[in-house]
């Protein structure tokens, strides 16, 4: 068995009067990866960005319950919502780097922000990270080239180097390849499964096949509840609930 | 019945037309005088050289150029940053009560004619300093400052969200996104309606009346009297003078091309940089 890296308890969310995300209990295994299904609307991205408090940024959300990462409750008043967000990197669903940026600096650019400035460790950060995302071979003469320039799979691979030079621990990803091509989306998943060696990955996907390549944990959730969670080997061959059983053999 | 419709149909269009050459004949016809008269002096002595003296034909209107310089930069030191940081707080912060107040008085300066902004400037700025570049500096800047608070206002809260959200996702307070990734992003918006407000208030005129004076000088510093281009326009135009009337076109050419310079830069900077976004 792994470690648990994140645990939800209880975990609610509102939106204005709506119940977005009703009392979900979940735990996600350390450098494994958790994919997150369920249909369109599900609350799929709210619980993302409740994991990392990205919800607090936005105005009429509500959260109750607890997120614990490494056994601490992130929504302790103790707690510093930015250092979370460092910890679990996060990558959105439309590619969206810093298209006033340059290559470079938009992978360096959270470090930067943060106040470190040591030209050679940013220099080493770069390599190594866009190394890691297999994009450094790419772009490594044109550095200094707007990101915007970018295809859309190296635009989203830069996306998650960016969030991988603040070395986190987690990495949250919605939706990674929905808008990507064949070709870069399989490229995306074999990068994933070398980065879970490292990181724990949480991967929400609305494609069933992808959560099955390459999740080893899936849960289903189906409006705002958590349906089913567990092994994704037996939440594919053997549901225990009807509505999980229909949605992963494409029948919802 | 469809004839009546198809009768209906061609006046509505044959209407759109006559409003249309209602609207665009006078501003052609305008653009053309100055066009004409403007070309019979406009040459290297017009930008070149300040008058010969008070009284005689000859000379340009360098005083003027460099008077319109100066106010507009002092009139910019004014208005960016505080327009700036109003349209920053309008986008990112503002909410309640302080925010519609702030609101209602940015449209309230909007509002109100330049003539009563250059009164206002020269009551207190003139009567303590004299005419000068300051004075007209000032009332410019303040009439300036709304359109520059809402083209930052609109160029931030064009932001796409997931810009915003990929920048506290990196765990950055909330000033250094809205500093670095929000009006980074935003930035090419912002200075195109820096140049815009600035290329709104350089034809200003009658604020300019009652707070630079006029006069043949360049001006020496920030508390000296100055003349600006638009000024120079208004008291030439209203000479006996043919030298001065042929003096006062040139000068309205050399301001519609400008005007015309700034407005087409901007659109095409804008136009460069939007293939990135
Ligand atoms: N800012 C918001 N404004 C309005 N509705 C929202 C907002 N955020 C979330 N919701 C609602 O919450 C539900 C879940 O949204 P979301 O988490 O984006 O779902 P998913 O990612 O699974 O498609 C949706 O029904 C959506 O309408
Ligand atoms: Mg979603």
């Amino acid at each position: 068995m792994f470690g648990i890296k994140i645990e939800t308890k209880d975990l609610s969310v509102w939106y204005k009067d709506k119940q977005i995300l009703k009392e979900i209990f979940l735990s996600i295994p350390e450098k494994q990866i958790t994919a997150i299904m369920g249909p369109s609307g599900c609350g799929k991205t709210t619980l993302l960005k409740a994991l990392n408090r990205l919800l607090d940024i936005h105005e009429g959300y509500k959260v109750s319950g607890e997120v614990l990462l490494d056994g601490n409750n992130v929504y302790d008043p103790k707690v510093n919502p930015m250092e979370i967000r460092a910890r679990i990197g996060m990558v959105f669903q439309k590619p969206s780097p810093f298209p006033h940026l340059s290559i470079y600096d938009n992978v360096v650019v959270g470090l930067k922000l943060r106040g470190i400035t040591d030209k050679k460790y940013l220099d080493d950060v770069v390599k190594e990270v866009l190394n890691k995302v297999g994009l450094w071979d790419e772009v490594k003469d044109r550095l200094e080239s707007s990101a915007a320039k970018l295809s859309g799979g190296q635009q989203q691979r830069l996306c998650i180097a960016r969030a991988l030079a603040l070395n986190p621990e987690v990495l949250l990803l919605d939706e990674p390849t929905s808008a990507l091509d064949p070709i870069s989306a399989a490229k995306i998943e074999s990068l994933l499964l070398d980065l879970k060696k490292e990181y724990t990955i949480i991967i929400v996907t609305h494609n069933i096949q992808q959560a099955a390549r390459i999740s080893d944990y899936a849960a289903f959730l189906y409006m705002g509840q958590l349906i089913e969670f567990g092994k994704t080997q037996e939440i594919f061959t053997n549901p225990k609930n009807e509505l999980t059983e229909k949605y992963v053999e494409g029948r919802m | 019945m469809k004839r009546l419709r198809n009768l209906i149909d061609k006046s509505y269009t044959a209407l759109a037309a006559c409003s249309f050459f209602i609207l665009v004949l006078p501003l052609l016809h305008i653009i053309g005088s100055i066009i004409i008269n403007g070309l019979k002096r406009f040459d290297l002595e017009l930008i070149t050289s300040p008058p010969k003296s008070l009284l005689s034909a000859g000379g340009g209107i360098l005083h003027a150029i460099v008077g319109t310089a100066m106010v507009v930069f002092v009139a910019m030191i004014i208005s960016l940053p505080i327009g700036f940081l109003t349209g920053i707080y309008l986008a990112e912060f503002a909410r309640g009560k302080l925010a519609q107040i702030i609101r209602a008085l940015i449209t309230t300066i909007a509002g109100i004619p330049s003539i009563i902004v250059g009164v206002f400037a020269y009551t207190i700025i003139v009567v303590v300093y004299g005419f000068s570049v300051l004075a007209g500096g000032f009332a410019l800047g303040f009439i300036s400052i709304p359109y520059v608070v809402r083209s930052t206002e609109e160029a931030l809260k064009a932001v796409p969200i997931e810009i915003k959200e990929a920048g506290f996702s990196l765990g950055i307070p909330r000033w250094k996104v809205i500093l670095f990734i929000d009006v980074g992003y935003a930035k090419s918006r912002i200075i195109a309606g820096f140049l815009l407000a600035l290329a709104r208030v350089i034809g200003e005129t009658a604020p300019l009346i009652v707070t630079i004076l006029g006069g043949i000088n360049i001006p020496s510093g920030l508390f000296s009297p100055a003349n600006a281009i638009p000024l120079v326009i208004y008291q030439y135009a209203l000479s006996p003078f043919k030298a001065w009337h042929d003096i006062a076109w040139s000068a309205a050419l050399l301001l519609l091309i400008i005007a015309l310079v700034m407005n087409l830069g901007v659109r095409y900077y804008l136009k460069i940089k939007a293939i990135y976004y």
